[in-house]
């Protein structure tokens, strides 16, 4: 499959706490084909940050740890290669825009230098007049005028930040941009304005996006895959059409439920009832079974397997098993 | 509208000012309009357009710098500490952050009896068991377990959290609740329960609710009416669905128009605006909005604006619409 960028197989994390063993991400299978979108949608704690961390090998270690698995981008397992490899592919082949502009950059650098320094370390041959040029030409590319090249974070409003964030993030052009909830601390006006700008970018260079989020709104506009995550499990994964309307995970069906929608009147919206189960002692069948008014004895004690549909839609769901038109899959 | 209640609360031309080094800064500037007894108002407006200290000026958390407020046909800016103790019965406020609003070292129970200890109506001393059972009361009302009466706010997740919060409010039976984006910490389906939960004990208790929000989604879902806020300005209030369907400031516009639709077969049109929000410090004469607004022309920014009720019921602060310009 050459079109494929990203192939995350059965990837696990834990991190190691006082309490116990945190199975943050439990056999995570997920494809990224090239030039493609893919939103991640799940609650806090779901593993979402832990899995574009896992990419990036950004774990911390300790308490963090792979578990299992395999990372698989443009045909190398990411998790075998060396400290130094792994080094030069970040921010040069794969970057990341991290969810909080206030404090992902240095206050006691100017953004110019911090744009410059991604473009010396992964160019160091580069002359210091062009390498300065490139920083400046990013700035006007995410729309700030390079006159605040000598400016500190702080002189910039929250969404002129995420932009020179997006800036460091894109300066190598990489193949790949993961942007873990990029416009979550943002106004809706000016996640608009990001998110055009990203789109915008991503089009121009034909990078691939892992885009992480909460907000299903933002996922429909903006990718054209979808991965639900629950758990730590993928629960579902299809296209955007799939996904959103012939959805098959009751709990995808819960997440649609309890957004207020604006175009029909609700009076009473179909929430989900009770929370995610404690990630150190996670239940032994379907992790979903507590909160779903389809659960039976059966998804109590048996963890339920990613089944696929002829499609390509995927789904953990054993209501899914007997219908006829699933095949087995890992 | 037939059969809509009264009117509880009357707020006129409220002002808030805060002074800062350089100058004043107009948190709030000149917002009028009034909520019927039992109705929710949804407030929005972007980070910094002084929905939030518009809310704590009606309750005086901040003094207001100028304006009337008046509640059930009492000027309560004129209360003295006294009057305001005894108010405090009658309107309540819901914080944004269950993290932030709790004290930690206060339990489940602590945390629901203060209000009632400290305007009186029950003692630890003399009536602990009456004490007790109106905190179980308050706890089954929001859907707290009893078991919790003696965890702390750190052994407990965001939405029972946000419970504690609305229990707190509740205790003293009030009329009248400033909600300030109450469920904005919370993940979606959290979001929708304690949504779901303000809804039925408003339907149950008669709640009136001033619903400060950025979402939206949200706050069309919950209110009757809809106020927006632009830099302190209110640039329009309509009955909420006419608001959705109908807006008319090229704010209100631009700001629906930038709501990501959970639907891949409605992709958004998007109204571009230039810009992002301006300081509020000394701000210029006329409409905040002109420097961004695609409308705007030499008059918005030359004279004061003045709000017009342009249809019945939908409030406009926008020179352009006024004229039957736009």
């Amino acid at each position: 499959m050459d079109d494929v960028l990203l192939d995350i197989k059965n990837l696990s994390i834990c991190y190691s706490t006082e309490d116990g063993e945190v199975h943050a991400l439990n056999n995570a299978d997920l494809t990224l084909h090239r030039g493609e979108s893919l939103g991640l949608v799940g609650e806090t704690g779901a593993g979402k940050t832990t899995l574009a961390r896992g990419v990036m090998r950004l774990i911390p270690n300790p308490p963090g740890k792979v578990v299992g698995g395999e990372i698989f981008y443009d045909g190398r397992d990411l998790l075998k290669l060396s400290e130094a490899d792994m080094r030069r592919i970040r921010g040069r082949e794969i970057s990341m825009i991290f969810q909080d502009p206030m404090t992902s950059l240095n206050p006691v650098m100017t953004v110019g230098d911090q744009i410059l320094e991604v473009i010396n370390v992964h160019h160091p041959d580069l002359p210091r007049h062009e390498a300065r040029k490139k920083a400046e030409e990013m700035m006007e590319m995410v729309g700030i005028t390079s006159s605040r090249y000598e400016d500190y974070p702080h002189q910039f409003s929250g969404g002129m930040k995420q932009r020179v964030v997006i800036a460091i993030a894109l300066a190598c052009s990489p193949k790949m941009l993961i942007a873990d909830e990029p416009t979550t601390a943002l106004d809706v006006t000016i996640q608009a304005q990001v998110l055009e700008m990203i789109r915008d970018l991503k089009e121009k260079n034909n990078t691939s996006m892992l885009l992480i989020t909460h907000d299903l709104g933002v996922v429909a506009q903006n990718c054209d895959r979808v991965a639900i995550i629950y758990s730590g499990e993928i629960v579902e994964y299809g296209t955007l059409h799939q996904i959103y309307k012939e959805t098959l995970h009751p709990y995808t069906e819960g997440l649609f439920g309890s957004i207020p929608n604006l175009t029909s009147n609700i009076k009473r919206l179909a929430a989900i009832d009770g929370m995610m189960p404690d990630p150190t002692a996670l239940p032994a069948g379907c992790k979903f079974a507590d909160r779903c008014k389809y659960a039976t004895d059966r998804c109590r004690t048996e963890h339920p397997r990613l089944l696929e549909r002829e499609d390509g839609h995927k789904v953990r769901c054993i209501r899914y098993e007997s219908s006829g038109e699933v095949t087995e899959n890992g | 509208m037939a059969d809509r209640g009264t009117e509880i609360l009357r707020v006129e031309h409220l002002k808030k000012y805060f002074p800062v080094p350089n100058g004043m800064l107009h948190a709030v500037d000149d917002v009028s309009f009034t909520i019927r007894s039992g109705e929710t108002l949804g407030v929005v407006g972007e980070s910094g357009c002084g929905k939030s200290t518009m809310g704590r000026a009606i309750l005086r958390l901040h003094e207001p710098t100028a304006g009337n407020v008046t509640f059930e046909g009492h000027d309560i800016l004129k209360y003295d500490k006294h009057q305001l103790k005894s108010l405090r019965r009658d309107m309540q406020i819901i914080f944004q952050d269950p993290f932030a609003s709790l004290n930690p070292r206060m339990t489940v129970s602590e945390a629901i009896e203060a209000p009632l200890l400290v305007q009186g109506l029950y003692s630890r001393r003399t009536g602990k068991e009456a004490l007790e059972k109106r905190v179980r009361e308050i706890m089954d009302m929001v859907g707290l377990s009893n078991r919790l009466v003696n965890t702390y706010p750190h052994e407990l997740d965001g939405g029972r959290r946000q419970r504690i919060g609305i229990a707190r409010a509740l205790a003293l039976n009030p009329k009248f609740i400033v909600c300030d984006e109450p469920v904005s910490a919370l993940d979606v389906s959290i979001q929708a329960q304690v949504l779901n939960l303000m809804q039925d004990l408003q339907d149950r208790l008669g709640l009136t609710y001033l619903f400060i929000t950025h979402n939206l989604s949200v706050v069309k879902h919950i209110s009757n009416d809809i106020l927006v806020m632009y830099l302190g300005q209110m640039v329009e209030k309509a009955p909420s669905e006419i608001l959705f369907q109908k807006p008319l400031h090229p704010y209100t516009k631009a700001l629906l128009s930038a709501i990501p639709i959970p639907d891949p077969d409605l992709p958004m049109e998007r109204i571009s605006m230039k810009g992002e929000i301006t300081s509020p410090v000394n701000p210029a004469r006329g409409c905040r909005f002109a420097k961004r607004c695609p409308y705007a022309t030499e008059a918005c920014t030359s004279q004061d604006m003045e709000i017009t009720e342009q249809e019945p019921e939908h409030f406009v602060t926008c020179l352009r619409v006024q004229r039957g310009e736009i």
